[in-house]
């Protein structure tokens, strides 16, 4: 049996995809046997994301509406040895499917892969409710930021109402020197609104971008801290006890901000 | 047994109940009656009989099936301001209670008073006829339909509505553990 986990977020750009990718590519570095599931169907970014965009045949919808099976969608990730995608259709929307055929699809899949992956769209309609119906367990993802706090907090509701109660948190994008100055939301600030159990924290990283536009991992770069945060976090999804990385300023940084007056 | 008796002046007609016949029996006696005035817009009223509120509703509704939809009861129980104060009070007995904490869109709403076992996050509301309790932080609406105050203890709600007044939090300093109340129109915080 696999372990299905939805990642969402409620807001727009606060890096599920990025987070689905990553986190992905972690476990598949740890051996496992993984498969993420694009289900932002119209807005597909997945695929551009881990760099396969151009080896798509078939998608969700093709598979959904039976005109192949999950095994001819699937795009491999040579980089690994079980890392897939199933990728989204980008010229339909998010009507196309079901929540039905969504629990069909991941009862189908369930018994072939360790991880099942499922990267939900932005907002709370059909899309939120096909990517929710079959997960079991959840992983929300909010940034440092009053309006995404307040996102992720609805999101939960929402997820409690589906019956997941296993809800874990990702802080994306964190700024250590802006918490430190009191000008960003601090993670205590977060859990205390959110109060449900940290999985992880990554910081803002210049990687992350980099990474993304050339189709590469930041969790497979091993000088970033990004990387590392996301490589702890499937640590911590595989049931090891890591404890959160401290966020330090590198020597270079400090001298910058020094120089800036900041 | 004293039979219904049918009493017409000014354009309108009079059921007068025997003083002996409770609401079953007043019912019976109305449905043997013969619907002469069917399909003509009248007003009745009744007389010899004291009904409440919920009897009263169900009179009007069996005489629209005997005389139509023209069929218009005047009612004695039109609730006064003092009597509406008087049922909330009456259901201000019913206490809701909510083991959970409210996340933001989600909403709450009680006959009576509230009481929540966790904290309101930013974006959910409670809405109450009584007191509304959050043993836990307020950080949404708290919303008091009737009278009644608001009770947290951790004070830093979005808003506060008692009645017809309303006033939201300026600051984001936390009071702690206090009450808000309204007086002369305007709300109040009392730290406790």
């Amino acid at each position: 049996m696999s372990e299905v986990i939805v990642i969402t977020s409620g807001k727009g750009g606060v890096g599920k995809t990025t987070a689905t990718a990553n986190i992905g590519a972690a476990l598949a570095l740890s051996g496992k046997k993984v498969v993420m599931i694009d289900t932002d169907i119209g807005l597909r970014n997945l695929d551009v994301i881990m760099g396969v965009e151009n080896r798509i045949v078939y998608d969700l919808v093709d598979v959904t509406e039976n005109r192949c099976t999950y095994n001819k969608a699937l795009v491999r990730d040579k980089r690994f040895d079980g890392l897939f995608l199933l990728p989204a259709a980008q010229s339909r929307d998010k009507n196309a499917v079901t929540t039905t055929q969504m629990k069909h699809l991941v009862r189908q899949m369930e018994d072939s892969f360790d991880y099942i992956l499922i990267d939900c769209p932005a907002g709370i309609e059909q899309g939120f409710e096909n990517a929710v119906a079959a997960a079991k367990k959840a992983i929300v993802v909010a940034m440092p930021e009053v309006s995404s706090v307040r996102d992720a907090d609805r999101i939960i509701g929402l997820l409690e109402k589906h019956d997941i109660r296993d809800i874990k948190l990702i802080v994306n994008k964190l700024r250590p020197r802006m918490v430190e100055k009191g000008s960003m939301l601090g993670i205590e600030d977060m859990l205390d609104i959110l109060a449900i159990d940290l999985l992880g924290v990554v910081p803002d990283d210049e990687d992350i971008i980099i990474a993304a536009n050339t189709g590469e991992y930041v969790s497979s770069m091993h000088s970033s801290a990004a990387g590392q945060a996301y490589r702890n976090i499937a640590r911590r999804l595989n049931g090891e006890e890591v404890e959160l990385m401290k966020m330090k300023q590198n020597l270079l940084g400090k001298l910058f901000s020094k120089v800036r007056g900041a | 047994m004293q039979q219904l008796c049918v009493k017409g002046h000014g354009g309108k007609i009079e059921l007068c109940f025997g003083a002996e016949q409770d609401f079953s029996q007043a019912l019976e006696s109305l449905q043997k009656m013969d619907s002469f005035f069917r399909d003509t817009d009248i007003k009745i009223s009744y007389s010899g009989i004291k009904l409440s509120y919920n009897e009263e509703m169900r009179l009007s509704k069996e005489l629209v099936k005997l005389f139509g939809k023209g069929a218009i009861l005047e009612k004695k129980h039109r609730l006064s301001k003092e009597q509406i104060n008087y049922s909330l009070e009456e259901n201000e007995a019913i206490c809701l209670v909510i083991n959970k904490s409210l996340r933001s869109g989600e909403t709450v709403t009680g006959r009576g008073d509230v009481i929540i076992y966790g904290d309101v996050n930013p974006g959910a509301c409670v809405k109450a006829r009584g007191n509304i309790t959050v043993l836990g932080a307020l950080r949404g609406v708290a919303h008091v339909l009737g009278k009644g105050r608001v009770y947290s203890t951790y004070m830093q709600p979005s808003q506060i509505r008692i009645g017809k007044v309303c006033s939201y939090n300026k600051t984001t300093e936390n009071v702690g553990c206090a009450v808000a109340l309204e007086e002369n129109g305007e709300i109040i915080l009392q730290c406790l």
